[in-house]
């Protein structure tokens, strides 16, 4: 199992996850990445824009075609989430936390996220895995500098662009030939459970629409949602949430 | 809002009404695992008495209010009326058993049906999109977009009717048949289960 990429490089696009996506509709092989220098349209989840000023941070997405069973396909947003960190630790030597499931965080401020989209091709089923990490300050606007960071600004150097892509990718390819291996699942839940200080006796509030759940973190069930021991002793499995830290709340 | 007629789901194993995180939570814990493709699958076996009186327990247990599994031709309803102190339900043979004492504590009632409940007729039509993952329903792409679809909208297999996100995975469900979208079972921004009804589809 190995993941040939091919990138295709933009000065300016809407955005590369849908750009992505576009091509893959139309037929694009798996290992298809592209990369803007600005997007004009970039974006989170549920519309939420991406702040994506000229050459201020890495936007990226890349088409993948999975051969692995639908229930372990959650997995791939875990997995960009490690690919985004591997990268940030060879390219910038910067050690990032990940908080469930996929966003990477530098003394609790974002620095990074993943956007995973599934869609339906002319060649089945693809997952476009959208990745943007915050290189330079100027990738934050005002309003988001309280809760995001870039690493130049944890760092006080500006990365090359070239070089934290160059080992995004191959972090990709590795994880994604990880995830085809025997015990690929597993594989990439003990690596995020080693890789994030969320995973373990971590107080946490889930919220999902506007009911609220909160308990100590324990670990990842095997697809990847998040185990969560509440007050009573019982193990809440969690697949979709957003999650805060209670830490400095409840002690 | 969306009508609140939505959440009378028809069939599948799904529970009734409510929703909400921590019900959900704990709904994931005891659906029954999706059948891998190793399974031939006959049919389901009818649900026993001992498994009938450990669904009893858990409703009890995790205070659920309603519990609902359907199979081929049979129904298990559990209702529990009053939820503050947690007991052990009578159960009987067949058929309505055991109807709450007058000023009773918590009871639980059992029904069992042996067939489909009348009022479910007119859907029997209609073709049903299920959940095919656990995860949260958003029926929009940004919650001020227009939803991709709404009742009498028409459809051909093409065409996204929602997005399902697990693990911040947001999955693009498809009609897969042409026809009208006649019912919408579950709101917006709603978790939803494994194989839950989402949309009723009237087939061209």
């Amino acid at each position: 199992m190995e993941l040939k990429a091919t990138i295709l490089r933009y000065e300016s696009l809407p955005s590369t996850n849908t750009e992505a996506a576009n091509q893959a509709r139309r037929g694009a092989p798996e290992g298809l990445c592209i990369v803007a220098r600005v997007q004009t349209r970039g974006r989170g989840r549920q519309g939420r824009t991406w702040a994506s000023p000229p050459g201020a941070g890495l936007y990226f997405s890349i088409v993948l075609r999975p051969r692995i069973e639908a229930r372990w396909w959650p997995l791939l947003s875990l997995l960009g989430a490690l690919a985004s960190r591997d990268a940030l630790r060879e390219a910038c030597a910067l050690v990032a936390d990940i908080k469930w499931p996929n966003d990477l965080l530098v003394e609790e401020r974002k620095i990074g996220g993943v956007l995973a989209e599934v869609i339906e091709t002319e060649l089945g089923r693809a997952c476009i895995l959208g990745i943007g990490l915050n290189l330079r300050d100027g990738a934050l606007p005002p309003e988001i500098r309280a809760t995001a960071t870039s690493v130049e600004r944890v760092s006080g150097e500006a990365p090359n662009t070239e070089t934290v892509l160059q080992a995004l990718v191959r972090a990709i390819a590795d994880w994604y030939g990880a995830l085809h291996a025997p015990a690929g699942p597993e594989r990439i839940c003990r690596e995020w459970e080693a890789s994030s200080s969320y995973a373990f006796n971590r107080r946490v509030r889930a919220t999902v629409g506007s009911e609220t759940i909160e308990g100590l973190t324990r670990g990842l069930e095997l697809d990847g949602a998040l185990r969560l021991e509440t007050e009573d002793g019982r193990i809440e499995r969690i697949y979709s949430a957003d999650i805060v830290s209670l830490r400095g709340v409840a002690g | 809002m969306d009508e609140q007629e939505a959440i009378t789901a028809p069939g599948g194993d799904q529970l009734q009404k409510g929703g909400g995180a921590r019900r959900r939570f704990q709904r994931a814990k005891h659906r029954r695992e999706p059948q891998g493709d190793q399974a031939g699958a006959g049919p389901a076996p009818v649900i026993n008495m001992a498994e009938l009186r450990e669904l009893v327990g858990l409703i009890a247990t995790h205070g659920f209010t309603e519990f609902e599994l359907e199979q081929e031709g049979f129904r298990v309803r559990l209702r529990r009326e009053l939820a503050s102190v947690q007991t052990s339900a009578p159960v009987g043979q067949t058929g309505i058993v055991a109807p709450p004492p007058p000023n009773s504590g918590p009871v639980a009632t059992v029904e069992i049906e042996r067939e489909r409940r009348e009022d479910e007729q007119p859907e029997e039509k209609l073709h049903i999109i299920t959940s095919p993952i656990v995860g949260t329903f958003y029926r929009a792409p940004s919650p001020t977009a227009e939803p991709y679809v709404k009742v009498g909208s028409h459809v051909e297999p093409e065409t996204v009717v929602c997005i399902i996100e697990a693990m911040k995975l947001m999955n693009e469900i498809k009609a897969e048949v042409s026809g009208t979208v006649e019912k919408i079972y579950v709101e917006n921004a709603q978790p939803v289960e494994y194989g839950q009804p989402l949309f009723g589809i009237r087939l061209d």
